[in-house]
């Protein structure tokens, strides 16, 4: 049994015994950017055990997760298992966005939008592309200094993106292919070596919308409106919505906010791209 | 929320934001949070000053009076205005309404700019 660990994603704390050491060297490459050299003592570590790739299987705390005793869903189930424990255990801490988001520097751009919406794309075609990884999924902010608590989780790519980002195509060893079948889970250092950010601000808030039948288009939108929208891409702002209605004002103040009309991934990263570099130009 | 809903307005009407409204005021615009109803709305810049003044210290009078002073414009405009605006955010059960005199507290003075335009309410649906 090879033992992972420890790790943290947002507040959740966590770490993985693996019975394969192919395995366990793959999942190991994947939570590279959640690795963490400290244990508060005060919380809880679950343990999460997997199994595989033969006989796959992932238990938490023992407790076997339905579903994940196939091939093609172990790694989804235990990407689904660390996401949905990152946001439940961070809900009372943070401004949870659900969101990609890159950064230059101390610029954060955040990319706030529902589920299969193409927020891992773009996420990942901008990191390619030079800006450093946030995550993919899940932006938490800081209520009180406003900083965008990083979340490196691997980025899980889904079929419909895998031809626009084939490059990203997990290179793994045979016998693990079939784990990544039904979605590729992607390391950051794999789309770009070096690429987990630090700290960071928001600087841009861009509401990206796939069309692809429609030209790439970017969209000034109100700092009232971004609000608006900012809380419906929320997971937690329902859960305490008049504390975090203020921290949402505070953070599109310091922001620019668009739409960005997605037609095709390369128009929609030169987009973003510039006004990167516009706001990494002007002094704060 | 309001006991005076289907009521007509009158000038001595105290109206204030509602027990479980939060409102934030960005780039002139204020954004509503019902937390019963769990529904986010914006206002627009005209909409905004009115809110900003519903905050129980003058009577509806009062207010109107003051922005017709404030932005120069005929009262009547105004109170047909202000009045349209309360009723939608009566429907909308965003501000409750009490008749008679308001207590005297310190009031806001009217800072912001009104825009062009009749007030209006925007609204966006809830998260499902």
């Amino acid at each position: 049994m090879v033992v992972l660990g420890p790790f943290a994603a947002l507040a959740y704390r966590f770490g993985v015994d693996v019975d394969d050491d192919g395995l366990a060297r793959h999942v190991s490459e994947l939570l590279a950017g959640l690795a963490t050299p400290w244990i508060d003592q005060a919380g809880e570590l679950d343990t999460l055990t997997m199994r595989g790739p033969d006989d796959p299987r992932l238990a938490v705390n023992q407790e076997t997760v339905a579903g994940s005793d196939v091939p093609e869903r172990l790694l989804p189930a235990l990407f689904g298992h660390v996401n949905r424990r990152a946001v439940t255990s961070t809900s009372n801490r943070l401004l949870l966005l659900h969101a990609g988001a890159v950064s230059a520097g101390p610029t954060a751009v955040l990319l706030p939008a529902p589920a299969e919406s193409g927020k891992t794309t773009l996420t990942a075609g901008l990191v390619r592309r030079g800006l450093d990884y946030v995550t993919d999924e899940a932006v938490g902010i800081d209520p009180r200094s406003l900083a965008v608590v990083p979340y490196s989780k691997p980025l899980s790519v889904d079929p419909g993106s895998w031809d626009a980002l084939a490059d990203l195509e997990p290179q793994v060893e045979e016998s693990l292919r079939p784990l990544h079948s039904s979605q590729w889970q992607v390391s950051p250092e794999s789309v770009r070596h070096g690429s987990v950010s630090g700290p960071s601000h928001p600087s841009l808030v861009v509401f990206p919308l796939y069309q692809p039948s429609s030209p790439t288009r970017l969209e000034d939108m109100s700092r009232a409106d971004a609000v608006v929208q900012l809380a419906q891409n929320s997971f937690n702002f329902h859960d305490n919505g008049r504390a975090l209605l203020p921290v949402l004002a505070a953070v599109v103040a310091q922001c620019q906010c668009y739409r960005l009309v997605v037609g095709d991934l390369s128009s929609a990263c030169e987009e973003i791209l510039a006004l990167v570099d516009t706001r990494v130009r002007v002094p704060a | 929320m309001t006991g005076s809903r289907r009521r007509t307005l009158r000038g001595d009407d105290v109206i204030s934001a509602g027990d479980g409204v939060e409102s934030v005021i960005v780039d002139g615009q204020a954004v509503l949070y019902d937390e019963a109803a769990k529904v986010l709305h914006v206002l627009d810049p005209i909409g905004t000053v009115v809110w900003q003044c519903l905050d129980g210290s003058g009577t509806l009078g009062e207010i109107e009076a003051d922005l017709a002073d404030v932005y120069q414009m005929p009262i009547k405009q105004v109170r047909t205005d202000v009045r349209r605006l309360i009723r939608q955010l009566e429907k909308l059960e965003l501000v409750d309404g009490a008749r008679g005199r308001a207590h005297p507290v310190a009031s806001r003075p009217v800072e912001h700019v009104a825009a062009e335009g009749s007030p209006r309410v925007l609204e966006e649906p809830p998260n499902p």
